[in-house]
């Protein structure tokens, strides 16, 4: 049937969509997604003109079911191609000083996780370690704006000095980077930086917990003085 | 008599402004476990022992002698972190715009109203143009109360949330001066440890003048200087934390005076009301019934546990009295001066109370600005660090 082969044909393109579009939001590896965007595109214009084109050629000789399935696939993709982002998900550390304070911590998770591979062994480890952190700060930074102190420390620290720490890194040529010089050595170096950046998200995550149970405590004690009697 | 609503005379004590507090004397009042001191006098051995070990011109003597700098930072922070939060508390018994203060200023405009002593001589005909006598006085005075009960029903209900609130704050105070606790013992110890650095520092130094002078000299130069001005830096906070501690204490103090200001005022309006409803009936044989008193007093009889039996007491002597006595609305015009001596002492408490508060407020602010200059400067110390070398060797505090 001529009709259920446009279909087929329609549901593969979409699908291929789809597909590439999931893939380009779970690369890892930012660049990945940077280089699908062009070619995702070309598939969705590609998906809408041979749509069209159905649409078109039906509308002169088909009967009008498969005529008004093709204007409605013609339609999808072109829902589909305004609804992508026009950024694939890419998270660049420039992009980290705009992002509100509650989504800043995944945002700078998914930059340092990208940026984990082109790091030395030893902060890899390190590097999880401040990823996963991030992930339970993010649970936690609800509520919290930039007028507050602690909110004000997440942004520097996360916006600021941890891309700092790495970019000052990258700027040493990777040849450069396993040697001593002048005393220091670039790998020892940053992989301390990592750690110092990982002991005070861990106060961070420390001083935030404690607010709930702080409020926990003010309450069992407001209890106490309220209903003193049914202490005994 | 008439001595029927005069209830003990009120007094509400504002406490006395928290005193600035020297910093020498600030060291000592959180005390510290034996075994603490002995712990922490052996890190400073330990310390002393290894920085003499190091050669006086190596990064590492640096390095180490840096950790003096650095010494107590976390601590100092955490405690500045409680202190100001004093200065962030919001004094809610003196806010007169919400809250008790305003319910309070409301309960007395709305009992001002249905005062007696302000309606005349309610016992003098009513007459229309002055002249056909029209109505009883008396009779319209009773029925304003109609219109007000649901009205002072509502103030009180919202005077026990105030109360509610003012207990929260009370138990918020209860909740950080623990923390604020932990926070001074944690400053107790790092002054400890580093009154004990200074002396064996500069023991180690005066051992090594004649052996070693060169390094006896950058002992006092790198590693003396610095832990001195850290001892003091360590004061200033303790300082500040103590007072801290304290100004919390006279919140606290405060809100106690305050709670039994709105119990009392409480109390009072209803008596007041309990008087007009006995009064009306011997009078004017009026049956007065305000719905709202049984359902007032079951609410204010929870919330004043103090003055609950006493508020029974009086109003079974009301209504012997009233019966009896031939002159009910003095009854009555005294019921209204206690609402309005109660609601004057609380003015009186607010207006002393916020005098202290301000005192406190300006000592503490004092202190915390000094204390925020030595802030300052760890925290540049920090930040120096971020990528610096990780140190092995920690001053803190033990357990």
């Amino acid at each position: 049937m001529r009709s259920e082969d446009i279909l087929n044909r329609a549901d593969a393109a979409l699908s291929r969509v789809n597909k590439s579009y999931r893939a380009s939001q779970q690369a890892d590896g930012a660049d990945r997604a940077a280089s699908n965007k062009p070619f995702v595109n070309r598939w969705i214009q590609a998906g809408i003109l041979v749509a069209g084109l159905i649409a078109i050629i039906t509308f002169l000789n088909a009967p009008f079911t498969v005529f008004m399935v093709a204007i409605v696939i013609a339609g999808l993709g072109f829902v589909v191609s305004r609804m992508r982002p026009t950024k694939a998900g890419k998270t660049v550390a420039q992009d980290l000083p705009k992002q509100d304070l509650t989504s800043l911590p995944l945002k700078a998770e998914l930059w340092l996780a990208s940026q984990r591979r082109l790091l030395p062994p030893a902060a890899q480890s390190i590097v999880d370690s401040i990823c996963s952190r991030m992930k339970l700060l993010a649970s936690q930074v609800g509520g919290l704006n930039d007028d507050d102190p602690i909110g004000h420390d997440i942004r520097r620290l996360l916006a600021e000095e941890l891309p700092e720490l790495v970019n000052d890194y990258y700027r040493i040529p990777a040849a450069l980077r396993k040697s001593a010089n002048n005393g220091f050595m670039p790998d020892k170096q940053l992989t301390q930086g990592l750690i110092t950046i990982d002991s005070r998200l861990e106060q961070i995550n420390d001083l935030l917990a404690a607010v709930p149970v702080t409020r926990l405590a003010t309450q069992a004690r407001y209890l106490d003085m309220k209903y003193p009697e049914t202490l005994d | 008599m008439v001595q029927t609503t005069m209830t003990d005379e009120i007094i509400l004590t504002a406490p006395d402004p928290v005193a600035a507090l020297a910093p020498d004397k600030s060291a000592g009042l959180v005390p510290l476990a034996e075994d603490q001191k002995s712990q922490l006098e052996a890190k400073a051995d330990d310390f002393v022992e290894r920085l003499a070990a190091l050669d006086a011109n190596s990064p590492d003597f640096g390095k180490m002698a840096d950790q003096l700098t650095n010494m107590g930072r976390r601590e100092i922070a955490g405690a500045a972190n409680h202190s100001n939060r004093f200065l962030d508390r919001p004094i809610r018994a003196m806010d007169t715009e919400a809250g008790v203060g305003a319910d309070l200023t409301q309960l007395r405009r709305t009992i001002e109203e249905l005062d007696p002593g302000a309606r005349g001589n309610l016992f003098a005909p009513k007459k229309l143009f002055g002249v056909i006598p029209y109505g009883n006085k008396m009779r319209d005075y009773f029925d304003s109360y109609r219109g007000s009960q649901a009205h002072i029903a509502d103030i009180l209900r919202h005077l026990s949330s105030g109360k509610d609130e003012l207990l929260k704050d009370n138990a918020a105070i209860d909740v950080e001066r623990t923390q604020l606790w932990a926070a001074m013992g944690k400053l107790e110890q790092m002054i400890h440890i580093a009154k004990a650095l200074d002396e064996k520092l500069e023991a180690k130094a005066n051992d090594l003048d004649i052996v070693e002078p060169a390094k006896a000299k950058a002992i006092r130069d790198a590693a003396l200087f610095y832990i001195r001005q850290r001892t003091q830096d360590l004061l200033t906070q303790m300082a500040v934390t103590v007072q801290g501690y304290l100004a919390l204490d006279l919140v606290k103090r405060s809100n106690v005076e305050l709670i039994k200001g709105v119990d009392r005022a409480s109390t009072t309006t209803v008596a007041a009301l309990r008087t007009a409803v006995t009064v009306a009936q011997a009078l004017v044989g009026q049956k007065l019934v305000l719905d709202q008193i049984t359902a007032l007093n079951t609410t204010t009889a929870n919330i004043i546990d103090s003055t609950g039996m006493l508020l029974k007491q009086q109003t079974a002597v009301i209504h012997e009295q009233a019966a009896a006595s031939t002159i009910p609305v003095e009854t009555l015009k005294r019921a209204f001066q206690n609402v309005y001596d109660t609601m004057d002492a609380i003015d009186n408490f607010k207006a002393k109370s916020l005098i202290t508060m301000k005192t406190t407020v300006e000592s503490l602010s004092n202190e915390i600005e000094k204390s925020k200059g030595y802030i300052a400067r760890a925290e540049g110390q920090s930040q120096a660090k971020l990528a610096g070398d990780k140190a092995e060797f920690l001053l803190e505090p033990v357990n």
